[in-house]
């Protein structure tokens, strides 16, 4: 039976993500908040992200996958509030599609890294070709270890595998990306 | 892996492509009647809010939004929904685990060699030292929505929050189809059926024998997330686990794995994480207290569950 701060943490739950939905993925810098109230937080996805320039601190450098609007970056803006500590430099990347290989003893893989507006966008598995271990990758092999029964498992649950395996594929597409 | 479609004599083709994301391999498959293109486009955009997810909260990244509210400790910050939500979710359970489970960690992770960007390779220094002296009642988290203050200096780590919640949001992403997957690494949300047609059965790996699962469950329109210590290893020191007791610093004993079933993956994720924090006494009790379905496995290889849970497995 359920308590009462089950119920709660199920409620949280739920209303984190239909808020979330419903705001849309439009990304915003988190802003100090000055005098003036903050607008923008609930954006939705159709907004053009101009309204963040209202914001006390905006950092241009921060354009992620879905907002285009600020792609030149360098001007760290001189916002009362956020110039104390300034930002790690981070590698800016050329726009486009990248591809990339990797072995490992158990056979090769590779990936295609997406670059949009300076910054990984996604990296999607383009091949992977191992002979073992591999049962979170082919559902059948998962049908061999369970040749006793006779039900399909196209999808396990365990801990979280570290992507290890792809670090090398990954290295060499993001090295064609470097700008 | 390629994406591949596939169809069965039911005449439900599937479509599944996988992607590198928050540090593990994301999987999404989708089944329907017909129409690749769509799913295709389904994929792209639930791929889409999950990067999301994991551009605001990543501890791993120097732009991310939480990397940037780090950096203003002492100061009310207007910050994303996803950081705001996240936060409220992982307050609540640090408070209902008197913080056993706890945002506010990120820094002992740091120390810990858990802190390289699994992309880039990159190590990650937030400068932000950890002294054990914060904890979750140092982050105010104000009622409108999108207002959170960090009392004092600290580096958050939101992972299990994060995962369950891009999970979630994947799921909304995709509609109108007869059935789907999303495997986040652990983080599983299966709805309708699978490309046989079937409920879909959701094989749950032996954290001792990885090759082999000790058991499955079928579920509909839920998640199945499991919390454990076998994969993850500090690179400093392969006897330290990723989950840590912020009290002691220290790898947290009993239980090698928490798998717990619930209506999202974010509220399953936290709940296996909390558990299994907690440790092997109190895990399977505090599941159930969630209103929720689990297991539990232990050092000695043991697995226990719910009475709950008995509905799920065969």
């Amino acid at each position: 039976m359920a308590s009462l701060s089950g119920a709660k943490l199920l409620g949280l739950c739920t209303i984190a993500v239909g808020a979330i939905y419903a705001a849309g993925y439009v990304y915003t810098e988190p802003s100090a908040q000055a005098a003036a109230a903050v607008a923008g937080a609930g954006q939705h996805q159709t907004a053009t992200p101009t309204g963040k320039g209202t914001s006390p601190s905006v950092s241009p450098s921060s354009a992620a996958t879905s907002s285009s609007a600020t792609s030149s970056s360098t001007a760290s803006s001189s916002a009362a509030s956020a110039s104390a500590s300034p930002k790690a430099k981070t590698v800016k990347y050329k726009d486009g599609q990248y591809t990339g290989s990797g072995s490992n003893p158990y056979g090769t893989l590779s990936v295609s890294v997406t670059i949009a507006n300076g910054k990984i966008s996604a990296v999607k598995i383009t091949s992977y070709n191992m002979h073992y271990p591999q049962q979170f990758i082919d559902p059948q092999m998962i049908n061999e270890v369970l040749s006793m029964q006779t039900w399909r498992v196209y999808v396990v649950t365990g801990a979280t595998a570290s992507s290890y395996n792809f670090a090398e594929a990954v290295y060499y597409a993001l090295q064609k990306a470097r700008a | 892996m390629p994406s591949n479609t596939g169809s069965t004599r039911h005449e439900l083709i599937s479509l599944s492509d996988s992607f590198l994301l928050m540090g593990t391999v994301v999987t999404i498959r989708i089944v329907g009647h017909s129409g690749v293109h769509e799913m295709r486009e389904s994929i792209d955009r639930a791929i889409a809010a999950m990067r999301a997810v994991e551009a605001t909260c990543s501890r791993f990244d120097d732009e991310s939004a939480l990397r940037e509210l780090c950096r203003h400790p002492g100061e009310h910050m207007t910050v994303p929904p996803i950081l705001y939500h996240a936060l409220r979710i992982a307050r609540e359970v640090a408070e209902m685990t008197d913080g056993v489970f706890d945002p506010s960690i990120g820094g002992l992770l740091e120390q810990q060699g858990f802190n390289r960007n699994y992309l880039t390779g990159e190590e990650v220094a937030s400068d932000i030292p950890w002294d054990g002296s914060v904890s979750f009642r140092d982050i105010t988290i104000l009622d409108d929505g999108e207002t959170v203050r960090l009392e004092k200096p600290m580096l958050l780590d939101l992972g299990a929050v994060a995962k369950g919640l891009a999970v979630d949001l994947a799921a909304k992403e995709i509609f109108g189809y007869e059935g789907f997957a999303i495997d986040a690494g652990g983080d599983v949300y299966v709805s309708g059926v699978d490309p046989s047609g079937d409920v879909w059965r959701v094989g749950i790996e032996d954290p001792v024998h990885l090759d082999r699962l000790l058991g499955s469950v079928q579920v509909q329109d839920l998640a199945v997330c499991t919390s454990g210590s076998y994969k993850r290893r500090s690179p400093k020191a392969p006897e330290v686990h990723h989950l840590l007791n912020p009290e002691t610093g220290e790898p947290v004993e009993g239980l090698l794995s928490c798998t717990v079933v619930g209506p999202q993956a974010v509220l399953a994720d936290v709940a296996a994480t909390a558990a299994f924090l907690l440790g092997p006494e109190k895990a399977l009790p505090f599941i159930e207290s969630m209103g929720l379905a689990g297991l539990c496995v232990t050092t000695d290889r043991q697995v226990r569950q719910t009475p709950s849970m008995g509905a799920y497995r065969q």
